[in-house]
């Protein structure tokens, strides 16, 4: 896991920038895109190995974004993370390929924990 | 018989025999006196007819009737044209009696009605009382509902680049310096304020109670562990009930959260040396059975004041409180189909009773 690279989503610029940071502290290789579009964008001619993203974003939200990129990579973990959850959204997310959820706001520890970085 | 009932009687016959007794013992030359005790036993008979309805004044009026014609007959002789008057009296005891007593029923009826009515009125005036609370409460909710998306969006976002920006920079630093000590404030605040947004976010959209088969007295156990550790901080005894208590069907995860917000608030409001003692019960009334849970502390007690507005989300007494825990707590018993009380003197303590429902024969076989 140590070398693959990862792909972090989040239309709110502060949130992306922790977890750049965090994850360069990790040591990951990690490359970000501020919505659903780019993300795809970039998806589409690179090979990740996970996607961290956002749930609620203007245009295509997280949702959306997990089931297009599972169609493009069906090996693609997708990690979603979110301050709002409703518990009505919940069943959706094993629905669009979601392989974890990580509630808003998370520790680095939990972070480090889901991304596969804990020793 | 009643005791009023038995007076009244008492009352009647004293009336009556001293009446027929005057009678009697009256000599006839004193003609006056004997018309005087003739009239006088009208007032026995409407009496009765008042206290008895028509029953009452009928079997007044017969035995009055019954004492007197001896004495007529006896006493008097035949005497027609004075005696005519005398018969018709009698005739006349049993009329009054009768219609007296017609009229205090028509009147006791009347009244019966009068007062079930006004009962009915006022069951439904307390009905709309309650429904307009519930309806400010539902309103209150859905705006709840509405704002915690805002909330969970708004404010957990924000926490979460707070809080990850200071666990990246405590990365700089050793603890003990004064830099170190700052981030350790950042991270202890913006927990905080996130414990306040999961807590309003669990009452505005609870998680759906999840209904299995409940072990009330684990769950009892599982919260006391956590409580008898304030408990001992705070140098107070936890007294938890014996023995063993019949499943309920219900979210053993909810109703911890439950016990845990009653206990808690027990202990906070409670002196050191002082006691918060948990009583379990099961009562049974037919088709009604269910568990009774009190909850007892020799705290300070809760004015009137606080006891109808304790419930209220966001209405809170403590520094630091968020105004949720109880109000979180009525929820939850709620969903279990059960209902919270709470009974306080100011000074003397207060007593939270929560009943549940218990598991039927037929839902445990389901």
């Amino acid at each position: 896991m140590k070398n693959a690279t990862i792909l972090a989503v989040d239309d709110n610029a502060d949130c992306l920038q922790v977890v750049l940071q965090a994850c360069e502290m990790f040591g990951a290789f990690i490359r970000s895109a501020s919505s659903g579009e780019e993300a795809l964008y970039l998806l589409e001619g690179d090979q990740f190995s996970l996607l961290l993203t956002d749930l609620e974003m203007p245009g295509m939200d997280g949702l959306q974004l997990a089931s297009q990129a599972k169609a493009i990579h069906p090996e693609l973990r997708i990690v979603m993370m979110t301050g709002n959850l409703p518990p009505e959204k919940e069943p959706l997310l094993s629905k669009a390929g979601i392989d974890g959820v990580m509630e808003k706001p998370f520790t680095l520890q939990k972070l480090k924990k889901i991304l596969g970085f804990e020793e | 018989m009643n005791r009023r009932n038995f007076i009244q009687i008492l009352l009647l016959a004293v009336f009556i025999g001293g009446i027929s007794l005057l009678h009697y013992f009256t000599p006839l030359h004193r003609p006056m006196l004997h018309d005087i005790y003739q009239r006088l036993y009208h007032l026995p008979i409407i009496l009765a007819a008042f206290w008895f309805g028509l029953r009452g004044g009928l079997g007044c009026a017969l035995a009055v009737s019954l004492l007197y014609i001896p004495h007529l007959l006896l006493q008097w002789g035949t005497n027609l044209p004075m005696d005519l008057e005398r018969y018709l009296e009698i005739l006349l005891y049993n009329v009054v009696g009768g219609v007296t007593g017609l009229l205090s029923e028509r009147e006791e009826r009347q009244r019966k009605i009068l007062e079930e009515s006004n009962l009915t009125l006022q069951s439904q005036a307390e009905t709309i009382v309650r429904i307009e609370d519930e309806l400010r409460r539902a309103e209150r909710l859905s705006t709840l509902g509405e704002l915690s998306a805002v909330v969970a969006h708004e404010i957990r976002n924000p926490l979460g680049s707070i809080q990850g920006t200071a666990e990246i920079l405590q990365d700089d630093y050793q603890p003990g310096d004064k830099k170190y000590e700052f981030i350790q404030i950042l991270l202890k605040e913006s927990a905080r304020l996130n414990r306040v947004v999961e807590e309003f976010l669990r009452l505005a959209r609870p998680r759906p109670t999840a209904m299995t088969d409940c072990h009330l007295m684990e769950e009892l156990r599982a919260v006391a562990i956590l409580a008898k550790i304030e408990a001992k901080n705070r140098q107070i005894t936890l007294e938890l009930p014996k023995g063993e208590l019949p499943h309920i069907k219900g979210d053993g995860e909810k109703l911890r959260q439950a016990f845990l917000n009653i206990l808690l608030n027990a202990l906070h409001a409670t002196p050191r040396g002082g006691k918060v003692t948990v009583a379990a019960e099961v009562f049974e009334s037919d088709g009604a059975d269910g568990i009774s849970l009190t909850f007892d502390d020799t705290g300070s007690g809760i004015s009137e004041a606080v006891k109808e507005r304790m419930f209220e989300p966001f209405y809170t007494t403590k520094d630091g409180g968020t105004g949720l825990g109880l109000s979180v707590t009525r929820r939850i018993i709620e969903a279990h189909g059960g209902s919270i009380a709470v009974e306080s003197k100011e000074g003397e303590g207060t007593s939270i009773q929560v009943l549940l429902p218990l598991m039927r024969k037929g839902m445990e076989a389901a």
